[in-house]
């Protein structure tokens, strides 16, 4: 009798540790077995989650480990410093839990080469300091609802309906942020992809923290800063998010050389967007295609130089901000290049527009013509936002030419001459010559014959 | 078959007028400046140049169709063209219809003309037009020369002759195109806060030059600029329901004004 037991016993419990690769079924076991500063090496395979690391070991993979959520517990928890974890992919399908896929609650810990795929939040590091997050992939699994509105052609009343339930029967899902930082300070977060999120990466109450060469894409906000001082932010890519990077109520932060592309869809969307931000600087940014290129409210302080706006609808909105210094800026081919209001504190001396009828009598390579940055259109969309449809109307832009004569406006009273910044997109129109050609020509020939039918005697 | 022989005549008499080569000429020299003006051109999507450009086809072309073609209806009575072709068993609508595509074709031969200029000259140069930007601009100017075309016919119905016309057609253009915003910010005052934005959205579709450029700036991929408050409207522009209500309501405006503009010219035409 017992030993029948043992044999089916056995027959279960064979397929199950072979499926793991011969690896032993309880993986915290082994982490507990595990002296603090050893090496754990999890052998490829797929194994049950929660994992728990409470003492500074290495947890490594050797080749394809998988971990993937099984209770209410974040997949992998962190609580202890000096804690290295590599290689290993996280999946966690727990939906609207407070709790991230990787949960780090410690320092110095290090963090890096984990594939996260997430239903809510990726990483959280919670009062956690020094620690580094390098090559970390986070994609999150909640799709838009217009997302599936797509899934399913094109029903227009889905449209509607943005705040419908789609997700699964039952609850509905809500996004995570990437990466995010509670109270944890000087943590070093770099080259990270981030994709479909909440907010890419989320800092609050945070000091001295790193934030390069990460990308975020189709998120909401790319970099979130909430109440943090001296943050760096150099050499980060935000493409199609709702907004590249949102700075609020933070002090003396860094961004540098960042890339914020075609963030454009969305009717609140931004490049940049510094609210109430004292004392930092931007520079070398570069600002493509955004719907507002660069919004700054309510901030003072602050030096913006050496960014190139480009082929955004409206370069740079300014609004009740002062003692700001904004120079050598490239504004290239803006719908609207620049619109301030409430800025007059600020100096704006000293910037490339290409849209200025420029002259330079003396020399110097500025222009002794001023440009000028209408508040009209700001002032009265402020007041009644239904009036954004008049952007560019040709009737507004007219009122708004009525309301320049004089005044004093916020100007640009040293424009430069020529373009600081070369940027890489000449190239762009190369391809279609033959086209455009072939098309010009063929109009040409069009409007030739039936002149010619018209004009022609009998 | 009437209504083919009167857009034949309307194409030679478009083409013998004076007036339009001057509108043709204005029309290539404006496309022209503003294209070599655009010393980086990168024209791809919603851009400076796409903007300037749509602004300059909305103050110019409205006026250019208007003129041209309520002039031309109202020669035909000044001169007694149509006391003569009126003696021939020819209907008000075919005449009218006649006329209106005879116009439409030397409207669109103007701008296609402008255009393929400054399509070829911006290769000569090294900096024009894209392709794609090229054949936006020449639909974008179509469907405005249509719109305008049925305005016209109604103008030139209701004029006696061209000074009326002239007088009527550039009021109706400076209160669709230049006023238009400011009267409607002057007048919204006065109405409560939650209405403005519901009387705002009717009041565009009464406005051709307004729904076209907005549908225009939505196929650009700028719908978003015109802020939350139009993020549903935006959308459904965007999608093909958008395209379809969008060509509808062209048809609708101008099956109006043309009925209108027969309504008209049939109740004078009993009157003679």
């Amino acid at each position: 009798m017992i030993l029948t037991s043992v044999i089916w016993l056995c027959l279960w419990v064979l397929p199950l540790s072979s499926h793991a690769a011969g690896a032993p079924a309880d993986l915290q076991a082994l982490i507990d077995k595990a002296a603090p500063g050893e090496t754990v090496t999890i052998p490829a395979g797929e194994y049950a989650g929660p994992l728990r690391v409470t003492k500074p070991i290495t947890l490594q993979a050797s080749g394809e480990v998988i971990i993937r959520s099984a209770t209410d517990d974040p997949v992998l928890t962190i609580e202890s410093n000096n804690v290295t974890v590599s290689g290993l992919q996280l999946q966690d399908s727990r939906i609207n839990n407070p709790l991230a896929t990787l949960v780090v609650h410690g320092n110095q810990n290090v963090i890096e080469q984990i594939q996260i795929d997430t239903m809510g939040t990726g990483i959280q590091l919670l009062e956690s300091s020094f620690n580094q997050l390098r090559n970390i992939r986070v994609t999150g699994h909640v799709l838009d609802p217009s997302e599936v509105a797509a899934d399913i052609g094109h029903d227009h009343s889905a449209h509607q309906q943005l705040t419908k339930p789609v997700q699964q029967p039952g609850a509905e899902a809500k996004k995570g942020n990437g990466i995010d930082l509670r109270r944890s300070h000087q943590n070093q977060i770099i080259g990270n992809q981030i994709l479909n999120l909440f907010d890419g990466i989320y800092l609050e109450s945070s000091q001295e923290n790193i934030i390069e060469q990460n990308q975020v894409a189709k998120s909401r906000y790319g970099i979130h800063l909430m109440g943090t001082s001296s943050t760096r932010i150099a050499n980060n890519i935000g493409n199609g998010n709702v907004t590249g990077a949102m700075l609020m109520d933070t002090s003396t932060a860094t961004v540098t050389n960042n890339r914020f592309l075609k963030q454009k869809d969305n009717p609140n969307s931004q490049g940049i967007l510094l609210f109430s931000v004292t004392d930092s600087v931007l520079e070398g940014n570069h600002i493509e295609g955004n719907r507002v290129g660069l919004y700054l409210e309510q901030s003072t302080g602050n030096s913006v130089k050496n960014n190139a706006l480009t082929l955004n609808f409206i370069g740079m909105q300014v609004k009740d901000t002062a003692d700001n210094q904004l120079m050598s800026n490239q504004f290239v081919s803006n719908v609207i290049q620049a619109q301030a209001q409430d800025s007059k504190a600020d100096s704006f001396d000293g910037n490339y527009w290409d849209n200025l009828q420029a002259l330079d009598v003396n020399g110097d390579e500025r222009s002794d013509l001023s440009y000028e940055m209408n508040p009209f259109f700001l002032a009265l969309t402020d007041a009644v936002p239904p009036y954004q449809l008049f952007f560019q109307s040709p009737g507004f832009v007219f009122l708004e030419s009525l309301f320049s004569v004089g005044g004093d406006q916020i100007r640009d009273t040293a424009p430069l001459m020529s373009p600081v910044i070369q940027d890489d997109l000449e190239g762009q129109q190369e391809a279609t010559v033959g086209q455009t050609g072939l098309l010009g020509a063929g109009l040409l020939m069009f409007s030739f014959l039936f002149i010619y039918l018209g004009v022609r005697r009998k | 078959m009437h209504m083919y022989h009167i857009a034949r005549r309307e194409l030679k008499m478009g083409f013998r007028n004076p007036w339009s080569y001057s509108f043709m000429a204005l029309f290539t020299l404006f496309t022209l400046a503003l294209m070599v003006i655009q010393s980086r051109s990168y024209l791809e999507g919603y851009t400076y140049t796409t903007g300037t450009m749509l602004t300059l086809v909305l103050y110019l072309l409205p006026l250019m169709t208007i003129l041209l073609s309520s002039f031309s209806l109202t020669a035909e009575k000044e001169e007694g063209s149509w006391q003569l072709l009126s003696t021939y068993s020819l209907t008000t609508t075919s005449f009218l219809l006649g006329k209106y595509f005879g116009q439409a074709l030397v409207l669109i031969v103007i701008i296609c003309f402008g255009y393929g200029l400054s399509g070829l000259v911006g290769i000569i140069i090294g900096a024009g037009f894209t392709f794609s930007t090229l054949l936006f601009l020449l639909s974008f100017s179509i469907c405005i020369i249509l719109m305008f075309l049925g305005i016209a016919m109604l103008i030139g119905a209701m004029s006696k002759n061209r000074w009326q016309a002239l007088t009527l057609g550039v009021s109706i253009w400076f209160f669709l195109i230049l006023a238009w915003p400011t009267l409607l910010i002057s007048v919204l005052s006065f109405v409560p806060y939650t209405w403005i934005k519901p009387v705002l959205q009717v009041v565009t579709l009464f406005n051709p030059a307004e729904f076209v450029r907005l549908f225009s700036v939505v196929w650009l991929g700028g719908g978003s600029i015109f802020g939350p408050e139009y993020y549903k409207w935006v959308n459904w522009f965007d999608s093909p329901f958008g395209a379809v209500g969008f060509v509808t309501l062209c048809f609708i405006w101008i099956s109006l004004t043309m009925l209108a503009a027969i309504f008209v010219w049939e109740r004078k035409r009993s009157h003679d």
